[in-house]
């Protein structure tokens, strides 16, 4: 009796817990850093990338592994997610070395200072709950996490089932390979506008917390038993960030003091960016993001001295030109596409904003139902001149059509009564343009069936890039020179 | 140490694991560390008091009985009444000194104000130790049943000390008394596949009850009664009801779970609860919601006060001064003390207008047989339940009136225009909380007649293991547990 108890409870317990098992990552948020970690530790294997980039935001938003390729054709991975804490950096780094052979690790020692025993529950989800099970996902559990947290470590349904009200196409059928062309990275476009306050002008050395220390020995153990170059970085933050944090040093400058001194022991260069500006050119008012993470122009000039710091100091090869590694080019244009169409929704300057449509990729639409307001307006004008279109040098009727493709301009017409076009351009792209005074749902504009125009009376552009293969922007001008989106 | 909490699930296999595991003369042992380790995971300081009034009990029982023996029946009358008085009036007062005297002294000042005369009274806000009036009120039955001569005492201090902390019972009863429970200590329980089986899925049901329906429920009545100036109209209503199936389903998924375990480990405890809300008429709701309550007020206050054999005036006082103390055990505030008024007003009005009633009934004919008379009668019982727990559940009495004048307000578009989603819980689970108030309807309606345990083991073995995995799924996917939430401890471990 009591054995048959055991084999019919085993197998209960068993059919649930497989069922647990399989759901865990159905019902686990989609969050997205996920896609990174997956891309990085499990689908691009095979010596994907020459170099790994490992960390927190400060490295997610410090080097992008696109200007790594474009500048010195070296491939590389930035595995790095918001609030990593070290001690999990290390584990994720064990994980990608189970699927690759990096020659260089890269990194970033900001979490080094956190005297806390573990780091925020979210941030540490962000990347264990992307982690296939593994004995390194264990004992990441064990090493980087509470012990009543285990159980929601073990089994994210615990964690996460009260989601089955939330569940979307996405959560049972995930695009893993979102974004890929990022290659892990991503920065704002803001400006912090502020100075650092970091006193880096000391030379005295302060102790590393001891679990953070522990695990700096750690990384340095690793690269000696992996075979792969092990450089230490600082990201370009402000020190003083953390000053009123309770479970963080007191003084980093004096920390990272340390930590030069450990790696000049161990012969492993350390790269503290923070004492660096005047080198690289890098001005903290206009390269930062905020005090603690850079923008993508700061990225671009940190990203450029690691990147020819990895190319003098390591025999890595330049694959720009090599046709295995085609993809990287590609994957280089979405990225920068991606970028021009970021900037190109946040602005709300005419002048600039029509400039930012000289782009091969774009296929611009103008359709306008009161040009006469605009036709003094020379802000306008001057741009339109500048791509191309005779409404610029002059006057034209109420209803107003343009087409530019590829820089060159398909249509332009003017009207003072309603204006209907469609065009099919390359790759079956179809447009159909459309604008009347005296209608109230105009202008239109539709691109393969769905229409993208504000329905404003104004002036309005629509662009499509042929590259995403997407709308990208709508806006709708008004007589005051305001964008509307 | 909650049932629902993962210590509780780790704790329990272990302890019955090893239960069966051990020879049968050490397993009271067994279960008398297991239960005052349940204790102490909750407070180890106020393991004290419950330690305390064993002995205090124990001992009196002891010298109830030696008194029993004495042969001047005139001294030993006065020495039993002694002993009796003693040990019920420290186990009261030590009750009393942890859940009533912070009221007692409000209460005081309160009185004084009506006079205008302002007085200091100290606040000691000590926290109410887990289960107190539950194993209070079992210790006093205990005393009273050796008083009688209903019951032996005990000899064994730790068979009786683990009479009063069964850790299934310990923290919101039954309220079991010696007879019932304590020879089961000395029964052999061997492992039984088919009862191990059963008690799992009387768990299983109660687990059910408790973080399908009423955590979830929970959600909706904590933020409308915590903010009841916020709400009015169906709003209230609304919140009402939930909280109407809220405290069944904690109590009674409380109760299936403690019936559960120890009958998985072959100890049978009383019934609590026998579809309560399919009363017809409030004296009916009282057989079958916390029943061992109700026996316990029943025999050792109601009775012993002269009970129904009396003038129908002292009948009357009786019901009232019975249904006082039940509200006032239920807790230490003028709206427990409403709560508990207002089901002996029931009662008694009931009982008043009885004759009105029949002639009504005969006058027009009313075939009291018929379905439709009978759900009625549910539905009016039904409705002056909701009404009275509203008193139960504020968090004072100046609430509970504010919220059944606000109650009297006509606001039907909150049906339609999405505000009935914005009580904390949105429409899914607002879904989900009547789908399981259905559920727990339906159940008990079959429960009228069938042993649902006896007709799911008639089935064939693919039908129930579908039944068993299915049912397991949908409580672990769609109960109310786990770190997102904030969990909610069972109501009634905390009176």
């Amino acid at each position: 009796m009591v054995k048959k108890a055991i084999f019919k409870g085993s197998i209960f317990l068993f059919i649930i817990m497989l069922i647990i098992v399989y759901l865990g990552p159905i019902f686990t948020v989609k969050i997205s850093h996920r896609y990174k970690l997956i891309q990085g530790l499990y689908e691009h294997t095979g010596n994907a990338y020459d170099v790994a980039l490992m960390g927190s935001s400060h490295m997610n938003s410090g080097i992008d592994p696109n200007v790594l390729w474009n500048e010195y054709g070296i491939t590389s991975m930035n595995y790095a997610t918001g609030g990593q804490t070290i001690d999990v950096t290390y584990y994720v780094l064990k994980e990608a070395l189970k699927n690759h052979k990096f020659s260089v690790v890269v990194v970033d020692l900001y979490y080094l200072g956190l005297t806390g025993k573990y780091g925020d529950e979210g941030y540490i989800r962000n990347v264990l709950d992307n982690m296939r099970f593994s004995e390194n996902k264990f004992e990441a559990i064990l090493n980087c996490t509470p012990s009543n947290q285990w159980i929601a470590y073990f089994f994210p349904f615990y964690k996460y089932h009260n989601r089955w009200k939330d569940l979307k196409q996405e959560d049972f059928k995930p695009d893993d390979s979102t974004d890929y062309f990022t290659k892990g990275f991503g920065a704002g476009h803001d400006m912090y506008g502020k100075d650092s306050l970091s006193d880096i002008s000391t030379t005295e050395t302060s102790d590393i917390p001891p679990k953070t220390k522990d695990y700096l020995y750690k990384f340095i153990d690793l690269s000696k038993k992996e075979g792969f170059k092990l450089v230490f970085m600082n990201a370009p933050h402000d020190y003083t960030e953390t000053e009123s944090s309770t479970d963080w040093v007191k003084e980093p400058a004096k920390m990272f003091n340390k930590v030069a001194e450990i790696s000049k022991e161990n012969g492993i260069p350390f790269i503290n960016y923070n004492n660096m500006f005047d080198e690289i050119g890098f001005d903290f008012k206009t390269d930062m993001y905020n005090m603690g993470h850079m923008n993508v122009q700061g990225a671009q000039k940190v990203s450029t001295n690691l990147g020819k710091f990895l190319k003098d100091n390591y025999k890595l090869a330049d694959h720009r030109n090599d046709p295995k590694y085609s993809k990287w080019n590609e994957d280089y244009d979405i990225d920068a596409q991606t970028e021009a169409a970021l900037y190109l929704t946040e602005e709300q300057s005419i002048k600039k904003y029509i400039s930012m449509l000289k782009n091969k990729n774009y296929i611009v639409a103008v359709s306008c139902n009161n040009f006469t307001l605009f036709n003094d307006n020379k802000l306008l004008k001057k741009g339109l001149t500048d791509i191309g279109l005779k409404a610029g040098q002059s006057d034209m009727d109420d209803n107003y059509i343009a087409v530019i493709n590829n820089n060159s301009v398909v249509s332009e017409t003017s009207s003072s009564t309603g204006l209907k076009y469609s065009f099919t351009l390359e790759d079956g792209i179809s447009l159909s343009d459309a604008t009347s005074n005296d209608d109230t749902s105009m202008p239109s504009i539709m691109i393969n069936g769905h229409e993208y125009s504000s329905g404003s009376s104004g002036f309005n552009i629509v662009v499509y890039d042929k590259l995403l293969n997407r709308v990208v922007d709508s806006i709708c001008l008004d007589s005051n020179n305001r964008i509307k989106r | 140490m909650e049932f629902t909490s993962m210590r509780f699930l780790l704790f329990f296999p272990v302890v019955a694991v090893l239960y069966f595991a051990i020879p049968q003369k050490f397993r009271w042992i067994w279960l008398l560390i297991s239960s005052y380790y349940f204790y102490m995971s909750w407070s180890v300081k106020y393991t004290v008091l419950i330690a305390a009034s064993t002995i205090i009990t124990y001992l009196g029982g002891l010298f109830i009985e030696k008194a029993n023996n004495i042969s001047d029946k005139k001294r030993s009358v006065k020495l039993k009444k002694l002993y009796a008085f003693l040990s019920i009036a420290i186990n009261l007062g030590i009750l009393f000194l942890f859940k009533y005297l912070d009221f007692f002294f409000y209460s005081i000042k309160r009185v004084f104000s009506w006079f205008d005369f302002s007085i200091n009274t100290p606040f000691f806000n000590l926290i109410l130790p887990l289960g107190i009036s539950f194993y209070t009120f079992q210790a006093i039955g205990y005393i009273v049943d050796v008083y009688r001569g209903d019951a032996p005492a005990e000899k064994n201090l730790g068979k009786y000390a683990l009479f009063i902390s069964f850790f299934p019972k310990l923290t919101a009863g039954p309220i079991e008394r010696s007879k019932d429970l304590m020879h089961q200590f000395d029964e052999v329980h061997s492992f039984d596949y088919d009862r191990v089986k059963d008690g799992l899925l009387l768990m299983a049901w109660g687990y059910f009850q408790k973080i399908f329906v009423a955590d979830r429920l929970a959600i909706l009545v904590n933020m409308v009664f915590n903010y009841p100036q916020n709400y009015k109209g169906f709003e209230i209503f609304i919140a009402s009801i939930f909280f109407t199936f809220q405290i069944y389903c904690d109590f009674s998924g409380y109760t299936d779970i403690a019936r559960g375990a120890a009958e998985v480990m072959g100890f049978n405890l009383s019934m609590n609860f026998e579809r309560p809300y399919f009363a017809k008429s409030i004296k009916e709701f009282w057989r079958r919601w916390h029943i061992t309550l109700s026996h316990w007020l029943r025999d050792y206050v109601y009775i012993p006060l002269g009970g129904s054999r009396c003038s129908k005036v002292r009948h009357y006082f009786n019901i009232m001064v019975t249904f006082l103390i039940s509200g006032l055990w239920h807790g230490a505030g003028m709206n427990f003390v409403a709560w508990g008024g207002l089901h002996g007003i029931y009662q008694v009005t009931g009982d008043m207008l009885k004759p009105v009633k029949t002639k009504f009934i005969n006058r027009f004919k009313i075939d009291t047989n018929q379905f439709g008379y009978k759900l009625f009668q549910v539905i009016v019982t039904f409705i002056l339940v909701d009404f009275a727990w509203i008193f139960f559940r504020a968090d004072s009495f100046t609430k509970a009136v504010m919220m059944v004048k606000n109650m009297f307000y006509f606001n039907p578009w909150i049906f339609s225009d999405g505000s009935l989603y914005e009580m904390g819980l949105d429409s899914k689970d607002f879904q989900m909380s009547v789908i399981g108030i259905m559920v727990i309807l339906f159940i008990n309606f079959l429960q009228r007649t069938k042993n649902l345990r006896v007709e799911l083991s008639k089935q064939n073995i693919l039908f129930r293991w579908v039944i068993y995995i299915a049912g397991a799924m949908l409580l672990l996917t769609f109960g109310v547990y786990g770190p997102a939430y904030d969990y909610q401890q069972f109501i009634y471990s905390h009176f």
